[in-house]
């Protein structure tokens, strides 16, 4: 069985993010950069499924030369090979990311694509399903287990105080939530391996004009917040608040 | 000048000169050091408890023996990746640290380096893995910064060696498969012998490690004796080839080399939790993190932190190029364990009354680092060692007065 997991390289989710003199982005250096959880999780979900029926995983990332960290990190958690797909900067745009994935994933005859359901940076939620209809295959997203049998797959979702099992042919594309399991830690000897993989590069074209960041600014410092109390007095408190005379 | 803000971790940006399969060793080190040794911390140190399991987990990600090639169990890293591990297990006790230490520079590289290849084969793969645990006996009841004039002897019979004696400050003893024993090899008790390297397994007759009790420090981990009447050691189980101190300073020289990296690990998380406390802790209405006393001293503990990351960076790089040489390794072990204990005090006195209890953390690194400064050569031996480089003058043993 041929996988792809399609990671995103986002910024280490304790960093402290400051916004680039530019103004239309964030300021990338002396960042620390992570693979995105719900990403990780799908890989974790690869390999495993990998040493359960054979096959071959491929870690794809697009993005620029930093990414290719992250693909080193995922052969170093045992992907078998990485495929980078370069570009000057993210797209801003969800559409145009899930096209050039699907650009460089057509051609390559995978049984299955995962991916997170989200990034943890930009939280669009559109790459897998946008991904799916580019290739006209099915998707199955938010998706907490998975089961693989020969040509057919079970995937478990949550629903509204409830959990619902789907049944779907290969090929399909999966967005895999974080919740899913533990990824593994990449060990030493993992680390030392990755260096020998390979890291492909599919050169790929973005509609780069589709939507485009024009302005970016650090949110506004939030107020403390304030916790009121049962009984009397609370009136003249909320009253004291909404006048804006109580220190907070 | 850029308009970045100062990186106030790592001030100089020491982590920018790693390199990526580093930086990698160093994330992996660091989530299970933080998501698996943590929770198990405070346990460990306060009821004096070593997890059994720990070893086998240190042992998959391969944490143990790092820098032994993969043909041997080991994953073939870089020295500074060795002490990228030292410095993430010591962030959250000096005691995995130092079970570590042992595991791998004190126990592992011996049998690399002065092993014979049946020796290697039947050990170091085990010891990888941490099915088995090693540790490494040099210290005497009588003999500590003068291991020289160690008592444990070892006399020829059939087959093999008769070892008698003593060791104390064992790390791992109690629970150790395997003891890697040095003693004076000797054909009569008028022989001054030649120091020499046994592998002792657990199970032996005449052998037994029993636990020291009431330490006040490195309480997360085990420490023991070697006692050793009448053990009979056969010849298989001999280092061949290594004679004199020279065996046991290879790898004590490796093991200080991790420690100057775990004690800048200890350090860092009581600066990091003595920052924490102070912007959130008011007296006299303002922030203690508004004071200039505590400002000045969290300035103090990033500069000394700092200098100990370069001194820790630049040595590891040494280290890979194989320029590293003893006298660079004491310059750093007692620099940055020295530092490491003034960060600590420091760090318990912002925390005030707080400060003392084990739930806040520091408490225990303080304790730890008086330890981690005393062991594998306490600050006034290496001074000592850095003295007779400067001078070309040994002042170990006083001269113009008879012994007393």
């Amino acid at each position: 069985m041929k996988i792809a997991v399609c990671i995103k390289q986002t910024p280490d989710t304790e960093a402290r993010i400051l916004v680039a003199p530019s103004g239309c982005s964030i300021e990338e250096a002396g960042l620390t950069w992570i693979i995105s959880p719900h990403d990780e999780s799908a890989l974790e979900q690869a390999l495993q499924i990998r040493d359960r029926c054979q096959g071959r995983v491929t870690a794809v990332a697009l993005g620029p030369a930093r990414v290719k960290q992250a693909l080193r990190e995922a052969l170093a958690m045992g992907a078998d090979e990485a495929l980078h797909l370069p570009c000057d900067a993210m797209p801003a745009d969800a559409a145009v990311t899930a096209a050039a994935l699907a650009q460089a994933l057509a051609p390559r005859t995978f049984d299955l694509i995962l991916t997170g359901e989200q990034s943890i940076d930009q939280a669009g939620s559109q790459v897998p399903q946008r991904l799916a209809v580019a290739l006209g295959w099915p998707c199955v997203t938010a998706v907490e287990g998975l089961e693989v049998d020969g040509n057919s797959v079970n995937a478990e979702r949550p629903r509204e105080q409830a959990e619902e099992t789907v049944r779907f042919e290969l090929p399909a594309v999966v967005g895999i939530n974080r919740r899913i399991g533990e990824p593994r830690y990449p060990s030493f000897r993992g680390i030392m391996k990755a260096k020998r993989k390979p890291i492909g590069v599919a050169v790929v074209t973005l509609d780069e004009e589709a939507m485009v960041r024009v302005r970016m600014r650090a949110p506004k410092a939030k107020k403390q917040g304030v916790v009121g109390a049962y009984g009397s007095g609370i009136e003249d408190t909320v009253a004291a608040l909404l006048a804006g005379a109580a220190k907070v | 000048m850029g308009r970045l803000q100062l990186d106030i971790d790592d001030a100089l940006l020491m982590t920018s000169g790693l390199g990526e399969e580093e930086s990698l060793i160093m994330q992996t080190a660091r989530r299970y050091a933080q998501q698996k040794l943590e929770p198990r911390a405070l346990e460990g140190n306060q009821h004096e408890v070593f997890h059994a399991e720990i070893p086998r987990e240190m042992g998959e990600l391969g944490l143990l023996g790092a820098f032994v090639p993969e043909e041997y169990g080991g994953s073939g890293v870089s020295y500074t990746s060795y002490g990228l591990v030292a410095r993430e297990l010591e962030r959250i006790d000096s005691g995995y640290r130092s079970f570590m230490s042992v595991q791998s520079s004190l126990v592992m590289l011996p049998i690399l380096k002065f092993g014979t290849e049946e020796q290697r084969r039947t050990f170091l793969p085990r010891l990888a893995t941490g099915e088995i645990v090693g540790c490494f006996g040099l210290t005497e009841p009588n003999h500590g910064s003068d291991p020289g004039s160690m008592e444990a002897t070892a006399y020829p019979t059939d087959g093999g060696w008769i070892l008698n004696g003593a060791k104390m400050w064992i790390t791992n003893s109690p629970i150790a498969d395997l003891a890697v024993v040095w003693a004076k090899a000797k054909t009569s008790d008028a022989d001054n012998g030649k120091i020499r390297g046994f592998l002792i397994e657990r199970g032996v007759e005449g052998l037994s490690t029993p636990k020291t009790a009431d330490k006040m420090s490195l309480r997360a981990s085990l420490t023991g004796e070697i006692v050793m009447r009448d053990v009979f050691v056969p010849d298989a189980r001999v280092f061949p080839d290594v004679r004199g101190l020279r065996g046991p300073f290879t790898c004590l020289n490796s093991a200080r080399y991790g420690i100057v990296w775990g004690a800048l690990g200890a350090a860092e998380d009581c600066y990091r939790r003595a920052r924490r406390y102070v912007m959130e802790r008011k007296q006299f209405g303002h922030l203690l993190g508004s004071m200039q006393l505590v400002q000045t001293k969290l300035a103090n503990m990033l500069t000394r932190i700092t200098r100990m990351q370069l001194l820790a960076w630049r040595l590891g790089q040494l280290m890979d190029e194989g320029r590293a040489i003893a006298e660079m390794v004491s310059l750093a072990k007692r620099n940055n364990c020295m530092e490491a204990l003034k960060v600590a005090r420091t760090a318990r006195d912002m925390l005030g009354g707080n400060g003392i209890s084990g739930e806040f953390r520091v408490v225990h690194h303080m304790m730890n680092l008086e330890s981690v400064n005393t062991y594998e050569g306490t600050y006034d031996i290496h001074g000592l060692i850095l003295g007779r480089a400067i001078t070309g003058i040994q002042a170990f043993v006083p001269r113009g007065n008879k012994p007393r």
